[in-house]
């Protein structure tokens, strides 16, 4: 690198540290003046016996604000479309290979330890009716079981490859199925029934809990048998 | 100064931070890191931003929203790494070279 290069990137640095100081500043003055909101949280308080679950995050998340869900679930859905359609067999360099020789304690306890991850991540999907967990949670906790035992050289099962495009899709198709019979009743969009919200509601999550996982694990380190 | 004032400030600062990291560096990880660095920063700010009226009983639909953000975080940066794994075996290198020629 010639001294003129260094010059220039020294130059574009410090414009860029004071531009993005004088944005800070700029941002900081606004952030200070604003006014007092009581914002939602007594709306929500009031509503929350009908909404079927009684932790108001979750409440916020698949009934009083489920169109933002599912619109979620479908970025999901895109984004593991756009990464499938990008990765060729030459980008993956690191596709599944066996090992040699396997880990003879990493495999073992990671055997010890998957019924244990599978176990926290069901809690997590029951205890999201009443306390923080959910949907994602518990999906992001069995991606990174899938991530475990493909990290550890587990064998993938047999019918892992048939059932993960439906796993991933399920989620989104569950809860637009659920919207659109809803819409066919005659209510809104996602305007459950107040005595069966509860169950509609665990419903949806099991099916996001299910596609989460996959779509996470098929887009940080697939879990699947060449083709 | 509330504390939850504090939490925002910390919040927009780590959010520049990652702005000048994506502006100064060309190479495409760190791109990717800085552009979670923002996301990070922007989501520490939403969740004080729901607790500044009453902090134990903070607002939900913020903390709702930044749930939503992480996970749509996580897919992007997901995208992100495909795009940039395609751009580096295709061409061999890990940044952009279409300017400074």
């Amino acid at each position: 690198m010639s001294e003129k290069d260094i010059n220039y990137h020294l130059i574009k640095r410090i414009f860029l540290g004071i531009l993005t100081t004088g944005l800070f500043l700029i941002v900081l003055a606004v952030i200070i003046r604003l006014p007092e909101n009581e914002g939602l949280e007594e709306i929500i308080r009031g509503n929350i016996d009908k909404s079927g679950v009684s932790n108001k995050v979750t409440a916020v998340l698949l009934n009083f604000r489920g169109y933002d869900t599912l619109i979620e679930v479908g970025v999901l859905l895109l984004a593991v479309a756009g990464v499938l359609s990008i990765r060729t067999a030459d980008t993956e360099i690191i596709r599944y290979q066996s090992v040699k020789p396997v880990d003879a304690v990493l495999s073992a306890f990671s055997r010890l330890i998957a019924p244990l991850i599978f176990l926290v991540s069901c809690y997590l999907l029951f205890a999201g009716a009443y306390a923080p967990g959910g949907a994602f949670q518990a999906g992001s906790v069995l991606a990174a079981l899938f991530v475990l035992l493909r990290l550890s050289d587990m064998p993938p099962p047999r019918w892992i490859n048939v059932i993960t495009a439906g796993m991933i899709a399920s989620g989104f198709l569950v809860f637009l199925a659920i919207a659109g019979v809803l819409m066919a009743t005659g209510v809104n969009l996602l305007q459950y029934p107040s005595e069966y919200a509860g169950s509609i509601i665990f419903f949806i999550e099991t099916a996001i809990m299910a596609s989460t996982a996959f779509i996470f694990a098929e887009l940080f380190s697939e879990w699947r048998h060449n083709r | 100064m509330k504390t939850t004032m504090l939490f925002s400030i910390a919040g927009i600062a780590v959010f520049f931070i990652g702005l000048y990291c994506l502006m100064a560096y060309r190479h495409l990880l760190k791109k990717i890191i800085a552009v979670n660095v923002m996301g990070t920063g922007v989501f520490l700010f939403i969740v004080s931003i729901a607790a500044r009226a009453n902090i134990l009983q903070p607002d939900p639909v913020p903390h709702a929203m930044v749930l939503t953000g992480i996970v749509v975080t996580v897919s992007a940066t997901a995208f992100g790494l495909a795009l940039f794994k395609r751009i580096y075996s295709e061409t061999g290198k890990p940044y952009l070279d279409n300017e400074d020629k």
